[in-house]
């Protein structure tokens, strides 16, 4: 095996293969060319006569030997690939072409796909095959149709909901916009934004559920993957309903769910939530997983470390104390702003700030204020 | 490709680039067939039952190249250089994942492919994937030429015609590029 060669020597060993290839005449003959013409540097004589065996023992006009070991190789990973991802997986759910599996959440399962007419992306959503009793189905539908009648932009879309006729069974959907985008925290990340366009985010998630609030819906998961930022800067939330229970009273998560859980999605889950029980969730649970979010886009972390936390473990440490800082977790952050989060992340949902509204009321006012260097505030 | 889809696609390639980076980001279905039978070419010689995986790999591609060509093909050469190294990345990525579960004990499932005739000569597609990076920096032409015969199927000519070449000078590079990683791989001889 020849030493690693420069692009000058390479270039050197292109020209000559090409020459040597075109010789009459046996293999001896081709290395009395490389030694008459290479010998001068080694690396380049070596490397030509590895390549000329390597292309004396190839039979070029047919797909033999190397090319057939490549073709092999890239053929069988392609059937791989096709076995993994369309492992339970449908070809087609109605007029949609599935592209890939997405996520299965607690209820469901999202696929990427695509529309054929018009050619477009959607987020494919369907109800797990082990949920679909007539209960969940009805439900599933309900929450469609629910979704189907919000417009906000900053909530994907909903573009049909439908039933699709498969070899497992009738399988309702909801195509939903596809939003192409890294979450709010990553956005936030790699466009190294200020604080003043951190609220800015948050303040447009918090119009988005207040829309979604007003039609008496709940989302019940908003966390960073859950809100991603499209191409021109807008916060978008997805995921809405897909991480619902669908088991219970409407009321609390229940524990089958939560099992579901990926680890880390309890740092942003209200108390109340990780204490289920009878008091059904309201609108106060999105405002604290807003505050959750608002702090880690602002302190790069969530307010309590709750990875591998149990629930009970995780609903005991949000409580133990008064709302969470941001100054202790930000020092020298403006101290209306860490009023403004701690407040949506009062753990008795009673004394939380009562709404997404208000919550993106309190927001506009501190902006506001940012914004005129002569007030309390600045960043 | 015939002289009629291959201009339909050309000025579609046109318009795209007209459109530019405000465009709609939803491309025609021309492009769409076309990573299709770019993926399709892969699988030939296979027998005809499997087409549903290639699928899987030009749905992934697509899905891919729908942001970059958007903004990023110049024609019809770039955008197939593009969707061959979309499906290069899919594919080796795909290997890696599967090598390293292999490692950790994960436990592979045994497809049919598996145990088809030729799967024990298979190149190993991580090792040749870093070779052909290799030839990348010394040669990027053809490291190309590689790239549009192996993972996106192209035939010299289908080559020579998108890179707008004869069909000699790229089977001259492509047997210095093909016996380059040969030598390189301490395959044949």
């Amino acid at each position: 095996m020849a030493a690693q060669l420069t692009p000058e020597q390479f270039q050197r060993v292109s020209a000559l293969f090409g020459e040597a290839m075109e010789l009459e005449g046996d293999a001896s003959a081709r290395a009395d060319f490389v030694r008459a013409r290479a010998g001068d540097d080694p690396a380049v004589e070596a490397q030509l006569l590895a390549m000329l065996a390597f292309h004396d023992a190839e039979d070029p006009d047919t797909v033999e030997g190397f090319d057939k070991r490549a073709a092999a190789a890239v053929r069988h990973e392609t059937t791989r690939m096709g076995d993994t991802v369309f492992e339970g997986t449908p070809e087609r759910i109605g007029p949609y072409q599935v592209v890939r599996h997405v996520a299965t959440g607690g209820m469901g399962t999202v696929y990427e796909a695509l529309q054929r007419n018009p050619l477009r992306r959607v987020a494919l959503k369907v109800i797990r095959t082990a949920l679909r009793t007539p209960r969940a189905l009805k439900r599933f539908e309900t929450e469609g149709e629910l979704l189907a009648g919000m417009h906000h932009p900053g909530i994907a879309r909903v573009y049909a909901l439908g039933h699709a006729d498969t070899p497992h069974g009738d399988m309702p959907y909801i195509a939903m916009e596809f939003i192409d985008g890294p979450s709010i925290t990553e956005h936030a990340r790699r466009k190294e934004l200020d604080v003043v366009a951190r609220v800015r985010l948050v303040v447009q998630v918090c119009d988005a559920l207040a829309h979604a609030h007003e039609h008496g819906i709940i989302h019940r998961d908003i966390k960073p993957s859950n809100i991603l930022v499209d191409g021109d800067g807008l916060a978008r939330i997805v995921d809405f309903g897909i991480a619902r229970t669908y088991g219970g009273k409407g009321g609390g998560q229940s524990s089958i769910s939560l099992a579901g859980q990926l680890l880390g999605t309890l740092s942003y889950m209200s108390p109340e939530q990780t204490r289920g029980g009878r008091h059904p969730l309201d609108a106060r649970a999105d405002v604290y997983s807003i505050g959750a979010v608002g702090f880690e886009l602002l302190a790069g972390r969530p307010p309590y470390d709750l990875r591998g936390a149990t629930v009970p473990e995780a609903y005991a440490r949000m409580t133990a104390r008064s709302a969470p800082r941001l100054d202790e977790a930000v020092p020298g952050i403006d101290a209306g702003l860490g009023r403004i989060v701690s407040g949506a992340l009062e753990p008795d949902r009673e004394r939380r700030i009562a709404s997404a509204a208000e919550l993106a009321r309190a927001l506009r006012a501190w902006l506001g204020a940012a914004a005129d260097p002569d007030e309390e505030g600045g960043r | 490709m015939d002289a009629e889809r291959q201009k339909e696609a050309t000025d579609l390639f046109l318009a795209m680039r007209e459109r530019g980076a405000t465009a709609d980001p939803m491309l025609d279905p021309l492009v769409y067939d076309e990573v299709r039978r770019l993926a399709h070419a892969i699988m030939r010689g296979e027998r005809a039952s499997h087409t549903l995986q290639p699928t899987a790999l030009a749905n992934e591609a697509y899905a891919r190249l729908i942001d970059s060509t958007r903004v990023h093909a110049r024609d019809r050469s770039h955008f197939l250089a593009l969707a061959a190294r979309a499906m290069r990345r899919i594919l080796v990525d795909h290997a890696r994942k599967r090598q390293a579960a292999k490692r950790g004990g994960g436990w592979e499932q045994v497809t049919l492919a598996d145990v088809g005739t030729d799967a024990r000569d298979a190149l190993d597609l991580v090792a040749l994937d870093e070779a052909l990076a290799e030839l990348g920096e010394l040669d990027e032409r053809k490291a190309l030429i590689v790239e549009l015969r192996y993972f996106a199927g192209m035939s010299v000519a289908d080559v020579a015609e998108a890179l707008d070449l004869s069909e000699a000078s790229i089977r001259t590079d492509w047997y210095t590029a093909r016996a380059w990683l040969g030598a390189r791989l301490g395959a044949g001889a």
